[in-house]
């Protein structure tokens, strides 16, 4: 239902408590309040008038709490035009300033004509010192108590009229602290309810009410209403703080042209800030989307502010802005100034990156080491600008202690590009054995990495190995051309790596570390999570080379066949790797049998992969408790059961057991990014927005996830939905 | 215009329900200075101090009947200002002075909402106060909307606008017995001319009806997926939701014997929680409060005189002194013989 008809459907229907005229007859409720609102607005825009309510037509419709007996059958009276001084009075003899000033402005609100009396020092009329109580009550914020009073004093004295005032006062009071709980609670139309009904509260003197029921045009999906609010407090309210809220608020909820519209009511350059904000947001939707530019005006504006301060805020984004745009030697020197200025992670990550596209990637490296733990963003900087460091010909000269730093955190990400990029490095410095080792080290890590694939068909042929270099032929023959022509000496290709002579630095020289057995055996990939796969003639032969059916040969291509507990172990991770979970876990099992106690702690870890590779979680539960492992690996097999456990929970749409899930891995590892995801998308399913968006905010803001905006799209889709 | 006219034509020709009933003052000043504030919440003193809609609702009805226009006032301010918040306008059910906000559950209660409207149409009437009357009717339209549930030729009265359906639990609908405020049925339907809360009524009595045949007891919680019985996750238990069932019942004469019968006699050896499917008494309830109860249907049945001591009242706990009040209101109007 469309909100507005439903707010009419509501009022209608809600006739409201007291709708009752102090002489007993209804008086007349309107029909549709949300148009007269809207009008109300719009014509409180056309003409500023300083002491218009938000809602003046309903302001004529001042009800009361009907405290008064009804006397069936008199006609109605019109509403008494006489402007009822009596609080005014009271709080100004009180000296309570606040609620003379909430007064004040309240009555001009509702009577423009009117000016305040000029004799407010004398005191008021005595006689009535029940009332006075009554007003002391009021005063100290007693407001059950005054409707008590006014109950008995009603009761006891048939008589006795209730003065309009009070009872407007009590209205407006309670009303506001009504409209308080029910936006606190989300009840977004009974908040514009509580508004229409009580237009005395939609005043500059509250403009805190004025945002809870901006808000709940928001979130009801009428923003223009929403903006008419806003608009109202620039054109009638002065309060300088209450301005700039009021800006900050719309531009947190409503769409650009409306934010626009509401500029236009800015006083001396109040909104400078605002106008700040808008650029900002421009410049870095620009950031993250090359084909956008940003204007030059909004660019000098950010740059002007960049240079004044010491925040490094507004350096970062003018960084990935110029970074995105092909300014890179620009970008290192916002990214540079953002460092000085403690701009922490995100700046060094647009530090090492803007170095990197300036191809200085020395620099970028020894940064980039210096913030590798920061995030997950800050590690992959570093490992694209350091395996572009190793991967310049000719190979440059790197410290020992360079070249350690790079291999283990490649080896720790299981990086590809990084593996095979030492393994060039390797080739490059005459290190042979070493390339053999880190181009199959990739390989393992990424099964369809072609570039590993390739140095490590040239290593064979360096090596004079025929089998081996056929093998990886036959197995790339119809994904690489290039590999295919290793062995076809007429259509051979001439490649610069190949063609280059041997580096003229002696191995010792370059050392290269070889990746750590461990890095070897662990952490294989065991979901098999569809990777982008990157394919050289088509896609067809690739899916029947890695489905063909296998798992019968004892000896399968290079798995090798010992039969040592070490060579079963080996084979094992080896048919691992083919994805051949089935023949990996025999090969486990025969290293169990007959390895040594390492060994079979690794062959135990080894089948409990094998084991979820198959899709059997509860056998590698038990694999992996039978083993005595490290506790280490303990740990990292744990969490990936765990993972395991939560995807196939989460598919089983099971999102409370998910989580429950994740909560247990959490013991064991840190959520990675796509856990984390995971989890949002489990707290949307379960209809826990808030959570959810939690979540997918704190991904956007970690490294501007597409994944993670969508998330939000969603959230705001589905809760607009719920709502109209 | 129309609603206006009606509003008329109730006062003129004195329809003017529960304005006859009675409530001791002094009886009602103790429980007021107990468990009411100043600012007009209701109290439950037993469950960390919170309020809730049925508290308020008991408060406005206890106030009604006891002429007490101020506190009636107050407790309205009250409820109205942190409980009728809801987008359909009824109240939320939980409010808790130790939270921010303070409602911590914006579901509503039907019973706190049956409550507040019974009492607002007291209150109307006894004081003249059209307003009171027309709250009542939006409560009521609106409780209607929200609540009521045809199935078949039955109208049911669901626990609250969310949690309890079919949909919702697997042993859904799940419903509460003593839910069934039957006193404000007929008051609630007359003032929105909508029969569906006659349905509820019957629908009641026919549950109450089936189970006294049965001779089964009422549990809190009744699960209406296939034969009723007992709901998941909660005790099978008459426990303190269900012991108000006979109150309701007598207080809005409607209490025939063979319908007591199955209350009367799970307390014959004296007042107590009772599990439903044993019959035996799981926890003793010794507050005068509850007693008040079992003597109240000993007179409707046999004309068991009230014990003396039954007659005073002394607050105890906000729950139980509660049901004193309600049920000496009762006895005072309906079996005077009695006291």
């Amino acid at each position: 239902m469309h909100v507005k008809s439903a707010l009419i459907a509501v009022a209608v229907s809600s006739a409201a408590f007291y709708t009752i005229g102090r002489y007993g007859s209804e008086i007349r409720w309107p029909e549709a309040p949300s148009p007269a609102v809207q009008q109300a607005l719009a014509q409180s825009e056309k003409s500023p008038e300083p002491a218009q309510p938000a809602m003046p037509e309903l302001a004529q419709a001042e009800t009361e709490f009907a405290q008064a007996p009804a006397a069936p059958g008199r006609p109605a009276a019109p509403a008494p035009q006489r402007v009822d001084e009596t609080a005014l009075r009271y709080f100004a003899s009180q000296g309570d300033t606040r609620r003379f000033e909430a007064e004040l402005a309240r009555l001009r609100a509702l009577y423009p004509e009117w000016k305040p009396p000029t004799d407010l020092n004398t005191p008021p009329p005595a006689g009535d010192p029940e009332l006075e109580r009554m007003w002391k009550l009021f005063a100290d914020g007693k407001f059950g108590e005054v409707r008590a009073a006014i109950a008995q004093r009603s009761s006891a004295d048939p008589n006795w009229q209730v003065p309009v005032d009070l009872v407007a006062q009590l209205d407006r009071v309670e009303a506001g602290q009504r409209l308080i709980n029910a936006s606190n609670a989300k009840q977004w139309e009974q908040v514009i309810r509580i508004g229409t009904e009580t237009p005395a509260l939609l005043t500059c003197a509250n403009v805190d009410a004025l945002w809870r029921v901006a808000e709940a045009f928001v979130q009801t999906k009428a923003p223009e209403r929403a903006r008419d609010a806003y608009a109202y407090v620039l054109t009638n309210c002065t309060n300088p703080a209450e301005r700039l809220g009021t800006m900050q608020k719309a531009l947190a909820d409503l769409p650009e042209a409306s934010i626009g519209q509401l500029l236009g009511q800015e006083r001396q350059n109040e909104f400078a800030s605002i106008r700040d904000e808008i650029a900002r947001r421009r410049i870095g939707k620009a950031a993250e989307d090359p084909s956008l530019t940003a204007t030059p005006e909004d660019l000098r504006r950010i740059e002007a502010l960049a240079n004044a301060v010491t925040t490094p805020d507004d350096a970062i984004l003018l960084g990935f802005y110029t970074f995105h745009h092909g300014e890179p030697a620009k970008a290192v020197t916002w990214f540079q100034t953002a460092l000085a200025r403690n701009g922490g992670a995100k700046a060094a990550e647009g530090a090492v990156l803007a170095l990197g596209a300036t191809q200085k990637y020395e620099e970028a490296e020894t940064l980039g080491a210096q913030w590798l733990g920061a995030s997950p963003a800050n590690r992959k900087a570093y490992l694209d600008v350091a395996t572009a460091l190793i991967t310049q010909e000719p190979a440059p000269r790197l410290e020992r202690a360079v070249i350690e730093r790079i291999a283990k955190t490649v080896g720790v990400d299981r990086y590809a590009p990084g593996g095979a990029g030492l393994g060039w490095y390797a080739y490059n410095s005459g290190q042979i054995a070493a390339a053999e080792t880190w181009f199959e080290t990739a390989l393992t890590w990424d099964r369809g990495y072609e570039p590993a694939a390739y140095g490590l068909a040239l290593v064979h042929q360096r090596l004079r190995d025929q089998a081996g270099l056929r093998a990886i032929i036959a197995e790339w023959r119809s994904r690489s051309p290039r590999i295919a022509d290793l062995l076809n000496p007429a259509r051979r290709r001439v490649d610069t790596r190949e063609a280059r002579p041997l580096p003229d630095a002696s191995p010792a020289d370059r050392p290269v570390p070889t990746p750590a057995p461990a890095e070897l055996a662990s952490r294989r990939a065991v979901r098999a999570e569809p990777a982008p796969r990157t394919s050289y003639e088509d896609d067809v032969p690739a899916m029947v080379a890695t489905r063909r059916p296998a798992p019968e040969r004892p000896r399968s291509g290079s798995c090798g066949s010992g039969a040592g507990g070490a060579a079963a172990l080996q084979r094992g991770w080896c048919l691992l790797n083919l994805r051949r979970p089935a023949a990996a876990a025999a090969a486990f099992d025969a290293a169990l049998r007959s390895g040594n106690a390492q060994v079979a702690a690794d062959a135990a870890a080894g089948k409990a992969y094998a084991k979820i590779q198959q899709g059997l979680t509860a056998e590698a539960s038990a694999a992996a408790a039978a083993a005595k492992l490290p506790p280490a690996r303990q740990r990292e097999l744990q969490s990936l059961l765990l993972s395991e456990r939560f995807y196939a929970q989460y598919d089983a749409k099971d999102y409370n057991g998910a989580l429950i899930t994740l909560g247990e891995r959490a013991r064991f590892a840190s959520e990675t990014t796509d856990l984390m995801l995971m989890r949002g998308w489990s707290y949307f399913n379960l209809g826990r927005y808030d959570d959810a968006s939690q979540i997918f905010e704190a991904l956007y803001k970690a490294n501007r996830s597409p994944q993670a905006l969508s998330g939000l799209t969603a959230i705001r889709d589905v809760t607009q939905r719920n709502r109209s | 215009m129309k609603r206006f006219l009606m509003t008329l034509a109730m006062t003129v020709l004195g329809f003017t329900p529960a304005t006859s009933a009675t409530l001791p003052a002094g009886a009602w000043d103790l429980y007021r200075q107990k468990f009411v504030t100043a600012e007009g919440r209701v109290v439950d003193d037993a469950n960390g101090g919170i309020s809730h809609s049925e508290s308020q609702g008991y408060g406005l009805l206890l106030a009604c009947l006891a002429g007490d226009r101020g506190s009636f006032a107050s407790i309205l301010s009250f409820t109205r200002t942190e409980l009728l918040i809801r987008d359909d306008g009824l109240a939320a059910w939980r409010w808790d002075p130790k939270a921010t906000p303070r409602v911590t559950d914006i579901n509503n209660a039907s019973d706190g909402d049956i409550l507040i409207a019974d009492a607002l149409a007291c209150a109307g009437a006894r004081w003249s106060m059209p307003a009171y009357t027309t709250a009542a009717r939006q409560i009521a339209r609106s409780l209607a909307k929200t609540a009521l549930v045809k199935r078949g030729s039955e109208t049911w009265l669901m626990p609250a606008a969310k949690g309890f359906s079919e949909t919702e639990r697997p042993d859904g609908p799940v419903i509460n017995p003593s839910y069934w405020v039957f006193e404000a049925f007929p008051t609630l339907s007359r003032l929105t001319n909508d029969q569906s809360w006659m349905q509820v009524q019957a629908t009641g009595l026919k549950l109450l009806d089936d189970l006294a045949r049965r001779k089964a007891l009422a549990p809190d919680w009744l699960s209406l997926k296939g034969e009723p019985k007992p709901a998941e996750g909660f005790p099978p238990q008459f426990a303190y939701n269900a012991l108000r069932i006979p109150l309701y019942l007598l207080r809005a004469g409607l209490a025939d014997r063979q319908r007591l019968e199955p209350f009367h006699r799970a307390w014959a050896n004296g007042t107590a929680v009772v599990d439903v499917a044993t019959g035996k008494a799981v926890e003793p309830l010794p507050e005068p409060g509850y007693r008040i109860l079992a003597a109240a249907m000993a007179c409707a049945l046999d004309r068991t005189p009230v014990p003396a001591e039954l007659k005073t009242f002394q607050p105890t706990l906000y729950y139980p002194s509660t049901l004193h009040l309600l049920a000496l209101s009762m006895l005072s109007e309906r079996y005077p013989q009695c006291m």
